[in-house]
């Protein structure tokens, strides 16, 4: 239950093995590679192998031909070792060579059907117009300007119907504009384009054609169906090369993006002469089944171990935990995994959460439906959260015995408590809202104290033994946190343990070690520079910061009052569901039992989350790792 | 029934003027190259989307863009009158009233300049449905007296006749333009007068007020300014009676020597403090000023339903007059920083 220790793998070799190498370590993955240049001294001559990429330029030639085919090429596990012969090269530039030139074609008729296509809109609007083009073309003293106008524009016209130079001919309409042709003699050609232009005429070019537009359409719809007729062969043609040659091809895609990952790994390594130097992360207990891959490889030899500790907080990072556990590492991870000096707050997790969830759901029958449902969820969707969702039924099971709820009815588990003695349920729900109040707020003295000692191993794994000791997460304010507890149930007329004297000093005394913990941490880590440079600022900063300190222990413990409140809530949402149901309607009840599991499972489980993420990880968890990310070659 | 059409109206308002231009939409119409840039915008995310839906943005022209956006305003407005019921009919003829004055002095204008044919293509086709003036015969009229004769039947007829009927080259527009707007004037008091509510009334005359006297401000103070015309010449041309100056303060203004001293004269009316707030560029651009401004406060604070539809209208116009510039200084190449100094309420 813990951070996985990692050793540090340190490895020269000539640099002809460098392939090999990474391609033995890099199979199993459990090698994740690191920047060579950060573990070695730059004196040494060492510099990053800085190479073009051989194998991109293949790889995208294949895509290429892929996405013309329309089809995706398919990666397979390939034999390691191999590499592309000169022939399959060759071979693959010829079949390159066929598919593009069937796709040049393909770009023409493409070409050639968008301008048959875009003609036909053109002369769609003028299939009004029953005179062969060509005469209209064709006339001497008469000038034509084909286009359109604005149906307000052409209201308009009316008042140049004297005008007889001007001839406007409609040949169709759409919701704004009236499409037509007008005719002027050429001598007044100009003074009709003025008229036209400012009654926001736009004159639109029609490819030259002979006939009247109506037979030019059916000529042009012609040409449109034999295109497209001819680019669908072609099509057929290049999905055929492509199919005759699947095989072949994907396995010379796999090879290539092999051997191009292989390629990229290449680039964390540094060469002196035909040396390189390569450095990566191991797991500790992994790293006898990595000496046996590399120590029988000639010309590469490798040292195993621990991190500096400057290079240590930097360390990847890999939780090992039990397997009961283990499903809460996928919450840790949402807030952040611990850096590898840290604890693993996994266990801790996996158990607060779920006490905190059973004590909020508390429901025999709800926890055994959310049980069932996590348990789907886990082993049919292969769902991180079935897992975490299922052990919060279970708790929420053992929840609802203590409250005697089982879906809502509070008196269906009697049998049990008298079974075993008890002569009902311990706990009712409705009529313990104090008691509830109280446990919330004992929940959260015990979590809050929990993290301060998580905080404490910490820090002194850490060595950071000032707030360790003195911090206001250390034992100085764990000491005055109790203090300050023990006070509260002292003045509530609780029975304490000590006397009022005792725990009053200890809060004066952890106060003022409060006030100036800055101080005494330096002092503990022998620097120079403990003294403060201004007493009035330093005084002033320290009485604001114990201020904080006072309210955040009060608000991180009161915040667990919510506890209680959810446990009220689950109570009075069933009460609710009752009501409803008047005389017991099965129907209303199962609807509300579904509804209840619903929402309170998200209500619950996200307030469980913040208890975690808020009250208890800000005192004791900073989840600055990164992952371990090995790599993985197919 | 009333009060829930009035408050009917009055939420509509409010949610029109939410919809218009903001300072961002103003600062990225600037930034447009060409017009067919500002259309594409104004297409793109404004109220005026739907309106210039069907139009081609990058071959539409600027005359027909303005075009475009009047009717959107007219149509606006005109699906507004729908819940006006304190004010009846009479407010939605108001507004065609304002329309068809506007189209007169058009047509007018460019009678006078010469350029009578333009007219035709500025003339709102969209109007005519809902106008008692023939457009068409007045985009024909080619003389004085063919305007005349353009509006016989309707009430411009004999308003216009004392200056068109001798058909002169040169109508005298000051004085037409001082008779219509009186016009303009009697039938807004005329509908206010006939308003349903004590309020509507006087809040209504209240309002409109401050637009009269800034128009007679701004040709009092040209007349000063290029003709150094005296009181009485200016009272020929100028409509001080509908406004809320004082006829002290009225007769001290007129009687200003210069145009220097009608400013500093006018400094000390009530308009004084909303021109103090402003740089002053030209007359006509101060008094737009202030009749936005208080176009603007009377929007905002009125509860008055009728009122404040008037004061919106307004508003309307005038984004809709800094479009206009924006495309126009868009169209000459104007710098955006030139352009910005005209718009009014566009930050």
């Amino acid at each position: 239950m813990a951070v996985s220790q990692m050793k540090l793998v340190r490895t020269v070799g000539f640099l002809s093995k460098l392939n090999q190498f990474l391609a033995t370590c890099c199979i199993d993955g459990f090698f994740e590679p690191d920047n060579a240049a950060r573990h070695i001294s730059p004196s040494l001559g060492f510099a990053p192998l800085t190479e073009d990429n051989p194998y991109s330029a293949l790889i995208h030639k294949i895509d290429e031909l892929a996405e013309i085919s329309g089809i995706t090429p398919e990666r397979r596990r390939v034999r390691a070792g191999l590499v592309p012969d000169p022939q399959s090269e060759a071979w693959l530039l010829d079949m390159g060579e066929r598919i593009a030139s069937i796709h040049d074609e393909r770009r023409d008729l493409a070409e050639q059907l968008s301008l048959c296509q875009n003609a036909m809109e053109q002369y769609n609007h003028f299939v009004g117009l029953d005179t062969p083009l060509e005469s209209i073309f064709s006339c001497q003293y008469i000038k034509v300007r084909f286009g359109r106008l604005p149906k307000e524009s052409a209201s308009k016209l009316a008042l140049y119907a004297d005008n007889p130079y001007l001839l406007f001919i409609p040949c169709s309409e759409s919701e704004t504009d009236e499409y037509g042709a007008y005719f002027a003699p050429r001598h007044y050609a100009d003074e009709a384009d003025r008229i036209f232009a400012s009654l926001f005429f736009e004159r639109l070019w029609i490819p030259s054609a002979v006939g009247r537009p109506r037979d030019v359409l059916a000529h042009l719809d012609q040409n449109i169906s034999i295109l497209k007729e001819q680019i669908s062969v072609l099509d057929k043609r290049s999905r055929e090369i492509w199919n005759s040659e699947t095989e072949r091809l994907n396995a010379m895609y796999s090879q290539l993006c092999y051997l191009s990952e292989l390629f990229e790994l290449r680039r964390y390594a540094v060469v002196h002469g035909d040396s390189f130097f390569y450095t990566g992360w191991v797991p500790a207990d992994r790293m006898r089944r990595f000496t046996r891959l590399i120590d029988g490889m000639d010309g590469v030899t490798f040292e195993a171990v621990d991190p500096d500790p400057d290079v240590e907080k930097d360390a990847p990072v890999r939780l090992k935990n039990i397997r009961l556990f283990r499903p809460f590492e996928y919450l840790v991870g949402m807030f952040g995994l611990p850096s590898s000096t840290d604890l693993d707050v996994t266990p801790f997790v996996a158990i607060t959460y779920t006490l905190i969830f059973g004590m909020m759901f508390g429901d025999v029958g709800q926890g055994f439906v959310l049980l069932l449902a996590g348990l789907f969820a886990y082993f049919k969707m292969r769902s991180k959260m079935g897992a975490i969702i299922a052990y919060s039924g279970g708790a929420a099971m053992l929840g609802g015995l203590v409250y005697g709820s089982f879906f809502g009815y509070e008196n269906k588990l009697d049998f049990i408590y008298h079974a075993i003695g008890l002569p009902e349920k311990p706990v009712h729900v409705m009529e313990s809202i104090n008691g509830l109040m109280l446990m919330g707020l004992a929940i959260g003295i015990v979590m809050v104290l929990c993290s301060m000692i998580i905080n404490v191993i910490t820090s002194f794994k850490n060595h950071r033994a000032g707030d360790a000791l003195f911090g206001p997460n250390g034992f100085v304010g764990m000491v005055f946190y109790a203090s300050a507890v023990v006070f509260a149930a002292d003045f509530l007329g609780a029975p304490v343990p000590v006397s009022s004297s005792l725990y009053g000093t200890c809060a004066l005394v952890s106060v003022i070690l409060l006030f100036i913990h800055p101080i005494l941490s330096k002092l503990i880590a022998k620097r120079k520079d403990w003294k403060p440079k201004n007493i009035g600022e330093f005084l002033m900063e320290s009485f604001f910061e114990v201020f904080e300190y006072v309210l955040s222990y009060f608000s991180n413990t009161v915040s667990f009052l919510r506890v209680g409140a959810f446990v009220l809530v689950h109570g009075g949402m069933m009460l609710a569901v009752f009501a409803m149901a008047k005389d017991g309607n099965i129907v209303v009840i199962v609807l509300g039992n579904i509804f209840v599991i619903a929402l309170e499972t998200l209500f619950t489980s996200i307030q469980a989350m913040r208890l975690e993420f808020y009250e208890i990880f800000s005192r004791c968890y900073k989840g600055e790792g990164r992952a371990f990310a090995p790599v993985r070659l197919k | 029934m009333i009060k829930y059409a009035a408050n009917a109206l009055y939420a509509k308002c409010h949610a029109l003027f939410g919809k218009h231009l903001t300072g961002t939409d103003y600062a990225q119409l600037l930034a447009c190259k060409s017009v067919g840039d500002v259309a594409a915008c104004l297409k793109g995310k404004t109220v005026y989307a739907d309106s210039l839906a069907n139009i081609h943005a990058q071959t539409v022209r600027r005359q027909q863009l303005e075009l475009y956006l009047r009717s959107h305003l007219f149509y606006e407005f005109a699906a507004l009158c729908r819940y006006e019921v304190s004010l009846g009919q009479g407010f939605y003829r108001y507004y065609v009233l304002r329309g068809e004055v506007d189209q007169l002095l058009t047509c007018l204008r460019l009678l006078n300049s010469e350029h009578q044919d333009d007219y035709l293509l500025i003339m709102p086709v969209y109007f005519q449905r809902y106008a008692s003036l023939d457009l068409f015969k007045l985009a024909k009229a080619t003389d004085a007296a063919e305007v005349l004769k353009a509006t016989q039947g309707s009430e411009y007829y004999h308003i216009l006749q004392p200056f068109l009927e001798k058909n002169p080259p040169l109508p005298d527009m000051g004085a037409i333009e001082l008779e219509l707007l009186s016009f303009l004037w009697k039938k807004a008091r005329g509908m206010l007068g006939r308003a349903s509510g004590k309020d509507t009334r006087s809040d209504g005359v209240r309002y409109l007020t401050v637009g009269a006297d800034m128009k007679a401000i701004a040709i009092a103070y040209r007349m000063k300014c290029y003709l150094r015309s005296n009181a009485n010449q200016i009272r020929a041309k100028a409509n001080f009676g509908a406004g809320r100056l004082s006829s002290k303060q009225t007769e001290d203004l007129l009687d200003a020597p210069t145009a220097d001293e009608f400013l500093r004269r006018l400094a000390a009316t009530p308009y004084g403090k909303e021109l103090a707030k402003q740089e002053f560029l030209y007359i006509e651009d101060s008094a737009a000023r202030v009749a936005y401004a208080h176009a603007l406060r009377t929007f905002r604070y009125s509860t008055n339903a009728g009122v404040t539809t008037l004061a919106y209208l307004d508003l309307a116009e005038n984004e809709l007059k800094n479009i206009t510039h924006i495309i126009e200084g868009i169209r000459y190449s104007a710098p955006p920083d030139e352009i910005r100094k005209q718009l009014i309420g566009a930050a």
